[in-house]
């Protein structure tokens, strides 16, 4: 056998260090005359030769493409020996991202574990690098590849995937985190003996307690991150088997309550927090729970014991104090009207309870008002007012509820003269009064009314229109003085899209000067041919119509103009005439059920 | 939820301790420190222990602080390589030993498949 002897010589040429003899007799050997795994010495001998007289660019050819083919440890050493030759060095000087490519590299060709250990350490490295500067995005690659190539193959993984959920939620990564997470926990061990305490080796040398506390953190912060992420069954069913195996933690057992309850699972939630206040009666995160269903079922009354209890124990608790001010203001709201003075009794308590909130105070203006506490009411208003500029708009709705004209002019007057009152106000204050104008058609309204005000006010039909008609006026102008306020498109579109419904006629103005301000908007001069349609001038409509296809079909944003044109596909199946009633029909079918369909509706599609 | 801008914000650090310090070394190193930067003397620095250490005076704390910081990960010695790039006499050896029919075990290593 020719080869093997040329092959024997070119291994001892090589192995007395006679490099260029080595070359050639290996060199001239052919690939033919030798079985495989003789082809594979070669190929080591001939590298290592070649290597040694700095022909390092040959060798790593030769040695690539066998090993390649082949995998053969003696060759993927040489390899890896070749390219982390200065690894020490490197590792030495900090060269983390040159000690990461080198050992990537090698391990792309051959499973070496002098390279897995140096990517692991340099990636170990760069993440913490990036983690410094809060660019986790990079972090989390890195230790994702260090996890990728770790695998169970090196010790510590637990902290890398802690480490790895950290770079998840500097992204606000939740279902990332939360996975990272749950692979930190499967990392960590069970039970740790007082050995590996000593030695340090698990999770740090943290002690059995102490390992058990970061177990159920993890485990909570998984399920917090679940939770956010709207996996909701997963949480509820992961936290039922964490409260079976912790059973005296009560806060989390609150926890899974507030799920339930969030869910609408009343009965389940409150087993839990029955739980909890069997185990500690005076649990303050209980009580609120408890009142907190009590309050979502309707019974303020059964809400209030437990909320006192709170109280006695901790008189400033926020959330006891403003819940007990809620149930007590829901029962007041309840009353007989003959029970004015318990009412009052129960709101000024609430006040009391909350004084910032103004919905109480004017609750309790009511009440006094009605009982011909004029003084008191005007105390109280006046105390909602200076609560800050919110406030307005919420009295302004008071006096329209009250149907009180006078007043509301009044309050429009002072808070112009102070200069409180912003484009906003003036749009809920005009809607507000659109409602009073619309209400009055409602018969049983006006005796309701009619009783409030203790018989007196105007009477029968011509004091309806009459009233209708002043508020009507009173809305213009709170509507217009919004837009003089904030003359934007953006402004006159919001009034277009609350009047365009009920009140066409009234949104025809505004559509108007917002398709004069945007005459190419395909949406503005659709608003246009809508009010048009609905204020019965079908013949405008129309011409809106065909500057609106026009309009679509230069629009940049595609995805509404197609929307846009789609629409109008249906113009000619229900005519200009009929726009604004399809328009509604489809407004009031979203208003409805998630799943509607123009169909039921009555709209052709 | 997320809190990691403690991560860059060490609070044992500040208080120049070790993670692993125990609760009451914490609660010695931190009364020092406040009688070495007290308010009056240096309130900035006074100001930054305090907060280190609000971060670590209770165990519930200290657990979420411990666990919103990246864990140190010890790498295992990194192993060295398998072989000596220098002739390896079982090469020599099995170049030879293929000569001959040493390692033959069973008379089929002899043969191929014929391939028609």
């Amino acid at each position: 056998m020719p080869g093997m002897a040329g092959l024997l010589r070119g291994i001892g040429q090589v192995g007395l260090g006679q490099w260029t003899q080595g070359i050639q007799t290996l060199g001239a050997l052919s690939q033919d005359l030798l079985p495989g795994p003789m082809e594979v010495l070669r190929v080591v001998y001939l590298g290592r030769a070649m290597a040694a007289v700095g022909r390092s660019g040959d060798a790593r050819k030769i040695r690539a493409a066998t090993l390649a083919r082949t995998k053969n440890p003696t060759l993927g050493a040489d390899v890896a020996e070749a390219a982390l030759a200065g690894l020490e060095a490197w590792l030495e000087e900090g060269r983390w991202a040159q000690v990461a490519a080198a050992a990537q590299e090698v391990l792309k060709a051959f499973p070496c574990p002098r390279a897995q250990v140096a990517a692991a350490i340099a990636l170990d490295h760069l993440g913490r690098d990036a983690a410094a500067a809060e660019r986790w995005a990079e972090a989390a690659r890195h230790w994702s590849e260090l996890l990728r190539l770790g695998g169970e193959a090196l010790p510590g993984m637990a902290a890398c995937s802690h480490n790895l959920a950290l770079a998840y939620e500097g992204q606000e990564q939740w279902d990332q985190a939360a996975t990272a997470w749950e692979a930190a926990l499967a990392a960590l061990p069970r039970r740790i003996t007082k050995a590996q305490v000593k030695s340090g080796s698990a999770y740090g040398g943290l002690s059995p307690e102490a390992m058990l506390r970061r177990r159920e953190w993890i485990e909570r912060r998984a399920l917090g991150l679940r939770q956010r992420t709207g996996r909701v069954d997963e949480v509820l069913r992961q936290r039922k088997a964490l409260i079976k195996r912790t059973p005296l933690d009560l806060e989390l057992r609150l926890e899974q309550a507030e799920t339930l309850m969030n869910q609408d699972e009343v009965r389940a939630a409150e087993r839990e927090i029955l739980a909890v206040l069997r185990l500690a009666p005076d649990h303050p995160g209980a009580l609120e729970a408890s009142a907190r269903i009590h309050l979502m079922e309707g019974l303020p009354k059964a809400a209030e014991r437990p909320l006192r209890r709170v109280l006695a124990l901790d008189p400033g608790r926020a959330f006891a104090r403003m819940a007990l001010a809620t149930a007590l203001a829901a029962q007041a709201e309840d009353l007989p009207r003959g029970a004015r003075k318990e009412a009052v009794r129960m709101l000024e308590e609430a006040v009391e309870l909350a004084p910032k909130e103004g919905g109480f105070r004017l609750a309790l203006a009511a009440w006094l008002l009605d009982g011909h506490a004029a003084d008191q009411a005007r105390l109280q208003i006046d105390a909602a007012l200076g609560l800050g500029k919110g406030a307005w708009g919420q009295v302004f709705g008071f006096w329209a509820r009250r149907e009180d004209l006078v007043q509301a002019k009044a309050l429009v007057q002072q808070g112009q003269a102070l200069g409180v009152l912003d484009p906003e106000f003036f749009c809920h204050a005009g809607l507000d009064c659109l409602h009073v104008a619309e209400d009055q058609d409602d018969p049983f309204h006006e005796l309701l009314h009619r009783r409030r005000a203790g018989g007196r006010g105007a009477k029968g039909e011509s004091g309806r229109v009459e009233k209708t008609e002043a508020w009507l006026a009173f809305s213009r102008t709170l509507l217009d003085q919004a837009v003089v306020l904030d003359p934007s498109v953006d402004r006159l579109r919001d009034l277009v899209n609350v009047l365009i419904v009920p009140h066409p006629d009234l949104a025809l103005p505004y559509a108007e000067r917002a398709a004069a301000l945007r005459p190419s908007d395909p949406m503005v001069l659709l608003d246009l041919a809508v009010a048009q349609s609905g204020a019965g001038q079908s013949q405008a409509a129309r011409k809106t119509l065909l500057k609106v296809e026009r309009a679509a079909r230069a629009h940049k944003d595609r995805h509404e103009a197609t929307a846009i044109l789609e629409l109008l596909r249906l113009v000619p199946v229900m005519g200009a005439e009929g726009l604004h009633e399809s328009f509604c029909k489809i407004m009031r079918a979203m208003d409805g059920p998630d799943d509607f369909d123009l169909d039921s509706e009555g709209i052709p599609y | 939820m997320t809190e990691l801008s403690l991560v860059s914000q060490d609070p044992y650090q500040e208080l120049g301790l070790e993670p692993s310090v125990s609760d009451a070394d914490l609660r010695k190193a931190y009364f020092a420190l406040v009688r070495l930067h007290g308010p009056e003397k240096d309130p900035a620095r006074f100001k930054r222990i305090r907060a280190a250490y609000e971060r670590l005076a209770t165990p519930e704390k200290r657990l979420e602080t411990d666990m919103l910081r990246l864990q140190p990960w010890t790498a295992p010695p990194l192993p060295a390589l398998e072989r000596d790039p220098a002739l390896w006499i079982q090469d020599v050896l099995r170049a030879a030993r293929s000569l001959s029919d040493l390692d033959r075990r069973h008379f089929r290593e002899d043969f191929r498949e014929v391939k028609s």
